[in-house]
């Protein structure tokens, strides 16, 4: 009998089954229940997806493994090089939330001082950590930029956890300076990294990771080219699953591998008229990441004849990657992320989005605390203003349903539609 | 002393890590942002998620209540500063902007980066001047400044001046003009009395000292956390505590550089350098990644000061502080009495809030 997955996340939140999620016995089940089809997803690319998510946590639960916490944009070429599985606890966060397994997590750490103005990704990773569900892992790794939570929330984590905390600090300018400091911190981060793995890294290892991000950023672009189709049937709902794959899977074969799966997969449902029949009345561009909780929110959009064709967040943000200069290319994309820099980097960002998947507005889920997306909003929303392209703002929570009021975001929908049509 | 002219054209900067020398050297006045009590922060152009000491720096440079205001340098210190930044440029038309990264640790990479980040914002601020960077006139301005710094270390080592004019004191410093402020505090340590220090009487702190039966009884207080409103230290004064130390950017910690920076011989390496090297090995703020090290120096400091309770103040949002808080409170809250304040920068609205909290605290010290 095939299950769905929607089916059987269902259940696991009606019957509340947060224990199983740290035997890594479970993670295994899952995974043949995948391989042999009894879980069913509309693509098989995301079947890998989710077994490439499930092969790497239930590696972090094995103490046997050399594992870290690496936080979404810490540079993982470093750890497949290195054989050192990555676990991504934001990620794992949107995964507990998507199963609704997030509120006690989130008590707990607000039991042990977290506050709700703090970033619930964070809070819900911690609440996980100190409940003992989430892995001990033998490093804690964040970059700095784009997000001050997870650094700080690592920090701590790695007082409490007696494990060292690794870090490499990104500048926000992007010159010869930033480059050389940045391309310093990862020569001087490497023998740390290679202590934890009881091994030397391989050059040949580690320009095949960065081959492997090479070939992973032009699968991507090749779907995200695909998905401006307007009978693209891939919804963003289905875009948000691959948050782990992307955090995660930089420097790992799969990373190309599924991006292409995906591609080929969506151009031929295109191609055997499986997809969208007719171009959605309003197509919209969606900022920054959305509820991992069944809030219902892309559906309600849906039901109004709106559909959002594209998300920010799987926009390929860095340039070509040469295997022959790893590091360099690792300092270069770090330092390349466009929601970092100068607000007018991601304005000209968004404008070439909008242009590109020839939207009628853009919506801004904005994450409850989260500074960097949130910060500059104002300005981004004057500068789109004058570029006359329509503007929503949706105050809400990633993972903390909480902070999430369905009924006044249903209204300020209803009038942007109401605005657009 | 014609170099040390007045320095009128003022620019502005918010953090404690600004390299105010090469300001001062280029013939700007290096001036602090402190929100007035009353700056409105509801209209401000920046995210409410952001604290208010940032959405208050805006609205009072973006509503021009500074006179001369010529320009602002800014550090990328969190991502509140970062938005600042954003929105002063894109908000305000002062006549220049600097915006540049501080590293997050003392290591030779973070150094050798911020003195390349120092010789371009002197480059900048010269250029904007109409004139060249000049390294002697900067070593200058380093040499003056370490004076000030020394004596401001020492004022805060006198436990019979009060903590609000102490930190009354270090925030002049931080919109003055560095000779003139020199002398003031060469002044005001003085054997003579200048009027800040003269006592009403025995047992009457008005004016700025304690008497040492004040001394003797009150509950010793160690005031740490995000940049704060004086008006939250006088109430810890006015409510019974002495607060024998602070670890605040606006107070001691902006002048707590290390020994070898009051000593080293000066003029021998890059200015650049040598404001890098001691910029970054100053007595940290929690942004830096430096939790153990800023713990152990607490914690010998609140044995040092014989403590008998820590007050940390957040601002609400203040990401360093309120993180470093969860540590600081797993690590000393069973061996001193730790009191944890919220509040906005203008502790206007929280002020009876705030006072029944430390009065209550401070009783409970007192049955110690």
């Amino acid at each position: 009998m095939a299950l769905s997955f929607d089916r059987i996340k269902k259940n696991i939140a009606r019957k509340r089954v947060k224990n199983l999620l740290r035997r890594p016995s479970v993670y295994a089940i899952t995974q043949k229940m995948l391989r042999r089809n009894i879980i069913t997803l509309p693509y098989k690319a995301t079947a890998e997806m989710l077994d490439f998510a499930l092969e790497k946590t239930k590696k972090a639960y094995r103490t046997h493994n050399p594992s870290v916490w690496s936080n979404a944009f810490f540079p993982t070429e470093l750890l497949y090089a290195l054989d050192i599985t990555p676990f991504s606890p934001e990620a794992a966060a949107a995964v507990v939330a998507s199963i609704g397994q997030q509120e006690d997590f989130l008590s707990e750490a607000e039991s042990k001082w977290w506050s709700r103005d703090n970033c619930s990704f964070h809070r819900c990773a911690m609440g996980a950590f100190y409940s003992g569900f989430f892995p001990l892992p033998d490093a804690f790794c964040s970059t700095t930029h784009l997000c001050d939570s997870a650094v700080f929330a690592f920090n701590n984590l790695s007082q409490s956890g007696e494990r060292p905390f690794l870090l490499i600090d990104v500048p926000p300018t992007r010159d010869e300076n930033s480059l050389n400091y940045v391309k310093a911190q990862l020569h001087k981060i490497v023998p740390l990294l290679e202590d934890l793995s009881a091994r030397n890294l391989e050059l040949e290892k580690l320009e095949e990771a960065v081959a492997n991000v090479e070939l992973g950023r032009q699968a991507m672009i090749r779907l995200n080219n695909v998905r401006r189709d307007y009978r693209s049937p891939f919804t963003p709902n289905e875009a948000f699953i691959y948050l782990y794959l992307y955090f995660t899977g930089l420097g790992s074969p799969e990373l190309p591998r599924i991006y292409n799966l995906l591609a080929d997969e969506i151009q031929e449902k295109i191609d055997n008229g499986e997809g969208l029949q007719e171009n959605p009345r309003i197509r919209l561009l969606w900022l920054h990441l959305y509820p991992f909780y069944n809030s219902g929110i892309l559906h309600y959009l849906e039901s109004k004849g709106v559909r959002v064709v594209f998300e920010e967040f799987s926009h390929v943000y860095w340039g070509e990657m040469n295997p022959a200069r790893p590091l360099d290319s690792i300092a270069e994309r770090l330092l390349s992320h466009f929601n970092y820099g100068h607000v007018e980097d991601r304005v000209n960002v968004i404008k070439e989005l909008a242009e590109a998947y020839e939207v009628d507005g853009v919506v801004h889920f904005t994450h409850w605390c989260c500074r960097q997306s949130s910060g500059s909003l104002d300005i981004v929303k004057d500068k789109l203003r004058r570029k006359g392209i329509p503007f929503l703002i949706l105050d809400g929570d990633c993972i903390d349903g909480r902070n999430y009021a369905s009924g006044q975001l249903q209204t300020r929908i209803d009038s942007f539609i109401e605005m657009l049509s | 002393m014609e170099m040390f002219k007045e320095l009128n054209p003022k620019l502005a900067f918010f953090c404690s890590y600004t390299p105010v020398e090469i300001i001062s050297s280029c013939e700007f006045l290096p001036y602090r942002i402190f929100p007035p009590e009353n700056t409105a922060v509801l209209d401000s152009k920046l995210h409410p998620t952001l604290c208010s000491f940032v959405r208050g720096a805006f609205s009072q440079v973006h509503e021009s209540r500074l006179d001369n205001l010529q320009g602002a340098v800014l550090l990328n210190s969190c991502h509140a500063m970062n938005h600042l930044y954003q929105a002063l440029e894109s908000y305000t038309s002062l006549p220049f902007f600097y915006f540049f990264h501080l590293p997050r640790d003392n290591s030779f990479e973070s150094q050798e980066f911020l003195s390349r980040e120092f010789v371009k914002f002197h480059r900048a601020l010269a250029e904007f001047k109409g004139e060249k960077p000049g390294e002697d006139k900067l070593w200058e301005h380093i040499e003056l400044y370490r004076k000030i710094r020394l004596a401001l270390q020492e004022l805060a080592k006198n436990s019979a001046v009060k903590e609000a004019e102490k930190l009354k004191l270090l925030q002049d410093f931080m919109i003055s003009s560095p000779l003139q402020f020199l002398e003031v505090i060469n002044g005001y340590r003085g054997e003579k009395p200048t009027s800040m220090e003269k006592c009403a009487s025995e047992n009457s702190c008005e004016n700025g000292k304690m008497s040492s039966n004040q001394l003797s009884s009150s509950p010793r207080i160690y005031v740490c956390g995000s940049i704060m409103s004086l008006e939250l230290v006088k109430l810890i004064e006015e409510l019974g505590g002495t607060v024998v130390e602070d670890d605040l950017c606006s107070g001691t910690r902006a002048v707590n550089f290390s020994a070898e920076y009051y000593e080293e011989a000066l003029g021998e390496e890059d200015p650049y350098w040598f404001l890098a090297r001691h910029y970054l090995s100053r007595d940290p703020c929690p942004r830096m990644n430096c939790t153990g090290e800023k713990l152990s120096i607490l914690q010998h400091r609140l044995k040092e000061k014989r403590v008998d309770g820590v007050i940390l103040f957040y601002l609400k949002f203040c990401e360093p502080w309120y993180y470093f808080g969860q540590v600081l409170r797993e690590k000393i809250a069973g061996e001193i009495p730790f009191l944890v304040l919220e509040e906005e920068y203008s502790i206007k609205g929280g002020i009876g809030q705030l006072r029944t909290r430390i009065a209550a605290f401070m009783e409970m010290l007192g049955r110690r």
